[in-house]
């Protein structure tokens, strides 16, 4: 729908939801969801998948905190309920199956940091830059994409997901992401509330915006943004084919370890051994969910053993 | 590097790959989790045929109830079990709990006469199946689809239907609905009335309303009688003659502990944490102990923000194990070494790990200081050691007024109620001589006592100024249960509080004191095996308790300027003293990077704390006034003595409330004008609700408008947008 046939008169939830149907549509029906949403990536390429998320949550969240006060953001600024990052570090530990304090110092994550894909840092980068610019009204587009996403389609995903990487869903380990507070208590929400929830947050974005056409053009033409930047990213999960379920979830073997310096031939000479320790490690029954934590834990102390060796 | 030749770095490289390999098998192998599935249950799911021929297993494992589930989220499968639970418990019949998805509907028209099928159906979205749904669905509504003999006819296939949907959606709950029409028009009977429930509002209720009118019809049509499951077991307990006594469990709380293998520390593996610090908080602990408690938590992996729970997992007292050991009949056996299997994994898995010992069952892994459940007595009746005790226990389960009089008021645990109804006296030392044994099946036992749970306490200390440690500020349960014709009255102690205080007597090599002044004979206070299974919580002088963490979303805003409103008597001020510590590490940080003014800015951080009197429970007393001086100005506390001067002008007492009444213009500023965020802790009942009232009325006067409308519409707004959050407790 082309924005001169929207009417911005009406609540700014109403036209968000009409100005950005066909986008969510194209999104929630893409091939990278459905992998993701039938638990269809590895368990590796979905901890990555989480870890780009912690990225964006962290950036949104910093900037919702920081302009907390201001009229347009107040009414939809429920830290203690929405907040996103604190629950996805913890669900990354769990599947890494590392100290929470650690995760962030795993290959996996090195390699995110080290080289980002485009998706990921463009979509940060346009965050960090709305909360630095004089005017963070952009930021209720970010925060209505992602969290009325995250209490929608997130829940149905919840119980494929705790299938495919073998996680508790009674205990909910690993699945804190989809897991949210009731709104005036500490309860776990149920559906019916998450529902109240987001009426809850479309009500705020109203107050929010009031009548004033220009935060609500600002906001409709942002979110557009944000769903093409929530495209790419899903399209970023199926850049990295050495992730896919066939690979027997083996970690990427992080660059920033074989950086240049390095000839061709050692470097082939790597993969081949890090091949056939594969080969040895799935032969040897590493498979499955702890056969995961198994492999990571080679991966990073033959990574370790490897700097020492050859320094 | 460049001097190794390729060959070298492969052959390296595949030594390295083979070491990784060797070295792991060991974990490999301890890793895994003592899988017991038995023998029994294995046979039954060895069918040779079609795995997905749901008939054909219903018939190799005797099972005469298929109960399918169209489940998204889990919940409708959490119902599946639960009917499947039901017709076991009340008719004796088992069933099999299948996911649509693994199974194909062929051979749906040819389930055996004696048998029936279920469907717990959710709903979902805009009237949709689950995914697990989608074939079964199609099966059933699309004609032409055959079933394996008569086409589309299922006449005399009985079949019951609940349905899970959510009225908030369209399409309330059409997928039951579909599945209900589309077996109705072939032919299937129906028993009872098609089930709905509200996943938005009532469920249970829904559920609860429904279930009993069903089951009857089902009795009616399954030509059942109700009360044929009761002796049903669920497990299987078997003395083993010899196990190496190294893998036996003597109360370890999870495979790597037993194998002492390393592994991430959350509430399937808790960590032992050293006892680094262990006091007495009240200044006179006459009758009334208040424990702090210091977990070192170092090299653990463990972290933990302010505001979170710490569970610390007990044990039970040892009179209390030696009680129920002497009232099974155990007591001479109490360290044979028994596994125990699930007869039904599905339904009911062993809640502990085995192969372990009665004693450590009853010590470590289940909750027998708890009171003892009414529904329990019945299942103990039947094995009553005489009419007498058979009848005094019966009355007991029956009789939900007698039972709420002795056993409930009077705080009875299982162990006592088997010494009551046999006649022994249950304030005596329990003795072999003094305790009748009643021959209860052990898997009775397991089936009917909970897990012993960790208990939970909001962290009192923040990790940016004790970022390897854990505070815990307990105050010890301990009061008297309420006298009867039958019980008189005795002290009943709350399990994890005087865990704790056993733990402080320990650590600091005090003797625990006898409580005689009360004037009861043999009360003291309970004793429990701190130096845990194997002794592994203690190490020389070291006393350690196992613990885990558990996320909250209690927390303070990450902006210092946001004013900040505490209130927390008694040990609800356990967290804010994390909050504060917070507050003081920010602020030593903040004044050495942009000197002494760089708290000028922040808002006013308000706690309001209670206590009976200054000189006697006063918590962190001499804390309070180094946060205040380090925070500059900004951190004010108010206290609350309810038991000291100055009263109210009535004589009345007291309390927080009041205190925040007395502060309203402050209060109002904060929460109004400086967007603040107020905090409670402590008990719900009471405290809690007064100072919501309150918080009405002082923001309905700043606002010009009454507490009951525009208070309230303030606290309703504060809350949903977590400004105003609880950590409270009843």
């Amino acid at each position: 729908m082309s924005s001169s046939t929207l009417d911005f008169n009406l609540p700014l939830s109403d036209i968000l939801r009409q100005s950005t149907k066909d986008a969510h549509d194209d999104i929630a029906f893409s091939p990278s969801a459905a992998k993701l949403s039938n638990g269809e990536l590895s368990k590796a390429a979905y901890t990555h998948f989480l870890m780009m998320l912690f990225d964006i949550y962290s950036a949104l969240e910093e900037g919702l905190e920081r302009h907390a006060s201001h009229p347009v953001l107040e009414p939809i600024i429920n830290t203690a309920l929405l907040r996103r990052a604190p629950s996805l570090s913890s669900d990354i530990a769990q599947l890494l199956e590392v100290p929470e304090l650690t995760w962030k110092s795993h290959p996996l994550y090195q390699s995110l940091v080290s080289s980002p894909p485009k998706a990921l840092s463009t979509y940060v980068e346009r965050i960090h830059a709305i909360s630095n610019s004089g005017d963070p009204t952009p930021l209720v587009a970010h925060a209505y994409v992602r969290y009325l996403g995250d209490l929608s389609g997130g829940q149905t995903i919840r119980h494929s997901l705790a299938k495919a990487y073998d996680l508790d869903e009674a205990a909910g380990e690993g699945l804190s992401f989809y897991a949210f507070k009731e709104l005036s208590s500490s309860k776990p929400a149920s559906l019916g509330e998450m529902k109240r929830i987001k009426d809850w947050f479309r009500n705020g974005m109203n107050e929010g915006a009031g009548d004033n056409v220009t935060v609500k053009v600002a906001i409709v033409q942002e979110a557009r943004d944000v769903f093409r930047y929530n495209g790419d990213l899903f399209g970023a999960i199926l850049e990295h084919p050495e992730l896919e379920r066939a690979q027997k979830d083996l970690p990427v073997v992080p660059k920033a370890q074989y950086g240049s310096g390095f000839a061709v031939s050692s470097v082939l000479t790597v993969i081949t051994a890090v091949s056939v320790a594969h080969f040895l490690l799935v032969v040897g029954g590493y498979s499955g969910p702890r056969g995961f934590a198994k492999l990571v834990a080679a991966e990073q102390w033959f990574t370790s053993f490897w700097s020492s060796t050859v320094q | 590097m460049a001097s190794t030749s390729s060959s070298d770095v492969f052959i390296l490289a595949l030594g390295v790959a083979l070491a990784a390999l060797y070295l792991f098998r060991d974990s490999l192998f301890a890793a895994s989790k003592p899988k017991v599935t038995s023998s029994i249950t294995k046979s039954l799911d060895d069918t040779d045929g079609n795995p997905r021929d749901f008939v054909a297993k219903m018939k190799a494992g005797n099972k005469r109830l298929a109960i399918f589930y169209g489940s998204q989220t889990g919940t409708a499968e959490e119902y599946a079990i639960r009917l499947a639970k039901e017709a076991k418990a009340k008719f004796g019949l088992t069933s099999l709990v299948c996911d649509p998805e693994e199974y194909d509907f062929e051979t749906l028209d040819t389930v055996p006469e004696d048998c029936a099928v279920f469907f717990v159906m959710a709903t979902y979205g805009e009237g949709e199946p689950t995914d697990n749904a989608v074939q079964l669905m199609q099966n059933l509504q699309d004609d032409a689809f055959e079933f394996s003999k008569t086409g589309r006819d299922l006449s005399g296939l009985k079949y019951v239907v609940f349905g899970l949907g959510n009225k908030t959606y369209e399409h309330y709950n059409v997928i039951s609905k579909y599945v209900d029409d589309a077996l109705e028009k072939m032919g299937a009977i129906r028993m009872g009335v098609r089930g709905e429930g509200d996943d938005d509002k009532s469920m249970e209720e829904d559920y609860l309303e429904w279930k009993d009118g069903m089951w009857e019809a089902f009795a009616t049509a399954m030509g059942v009688e109700e009360g044929q499951g009761g002796d049903t077991a669920d497990f299987a307990v078997r003395e083993l003659e010899s196990h190496p006594e190294e893998k036996v469990y003597l109360g370890e709380l999870s495979a790597r502990a037993l194998t002492k293998t390393k592994g991430i520390h959350d509430a399937k593996n808790p960590y032992p944490a050293p006892l680094t610090v262990a006091r007495e908080l009240f200044q006179d602990p006459k009758d009334r102990n208040c424990v702090h408690v210091e977990l070192n938590t170092e090299g653990s992996g463990i972290t933990y923000q302010h505001g979170d729970h710490v569970g610390i997992w007990p044990s039970n007292p040892e009179l209390e194990v030696d009680r129920l050991l002497l009232a099974l009949g155990l007591y001479d056996k109490k360290d044979k070494i028994i596994n125990i299997d699930s007869l039904d994994p599905a339904l009911a898995k062993v809640p502990f790990p085995v192969p372990t010992t009665y004693a450590t069952v009853l010590r470590h892994y289940i909750d027998i200081s708890t009171l003892a459940g009414r529904q329990m007595l019945g299942t103990f009746a039947k094995f009553a050691p005489n009419p007498e005790a058979e009848a005094a226990i019966k009355e007991l389960n029956t009789n939900k007024e007698v039972y709420h009089k002795i056993v409930a008021d009077g705080c009875l645990k299982a162990g006592e109620v088997l010494q009551l109804a046999a006649g022994n006296d249950i304030r005596a030392i329990p003795t072999t001589e003094n305790t009748t044994a009643w021959p209860i099946p052990f898997d009775m036992i397991v089936s009917s006592i909970p897990r012993l749970q960790p208990r939970y306490y909001s962290i009192s200390s923040s990790p940016k100024i004790h970022p390897n440690s854990i505070h815990v500020t307990c105050v010890v349960l301990k009061f008297q249960s309420v006298s009867n014709e039958r019980v008189s009255e005795r002290w009943v102690y709350g399990v994890g509080s005087n865990f704790l205080l056993n733990l402080k007597y320990a650590a600091n090599g005090e003797e625990a004191p006898l409580i005689s002044s009360t004037g009861v004979a043999n009360a003291v206070v309970p004793t429990y095996a701190i130096t845990g299974p194997r002794g592994a919580y203690k190490q020389e002088n070291i006393y350690k308790a196992p613990i885990h963490v558990r996320r909250s979303t209690f927390r303070l805003p990450t902006n210092p300027k946001s004013p900040v409103i505490m209130v927390g008597p008694g040990t609800g001020v356990a967290p804010f003293r994390g909050f504060v510590q917070e507050r003081v590490a920010l602020a030593r940080r903040s004044i050495e990077k942009n000197g002494p003014d760089a708290l000028a800015d922040w808002g006013l951080i308000t706690l309001f704390y209670g206590c009976r009197k200054s000189t006697e429970d006063f918590l962190y007393k001499d804390e309070w006034p180094s946060y205040a001086s380090e925070l500059k100005g900004k951190f004010v506390m108010h206290t609350a003595c309810s038991r000291e001067p100055p009263y109210k002008p009535d004589g009345s007492k007291i309390y927080v409330q009041d205190l925040i009444w007395e502060q309203r213009e402050s209060v109002a500023d904060s929460i109004l004008n400086g967007k603040g965020y107020v905090y409670i802790c402590g008990d719900a009942k009471n405290m809690s609700k007064a100072v919501e009232e309150v918080l009405a009325k002082i923001l309905g006067e700043a606002k010009g408008g009454s507490a009951e409308e525009e208070g309230a519409a303030e606290v309703k707004m504060l809350k949903e947008r977590s400004r105003l959050l609880l950590d409270v407790w009843s």
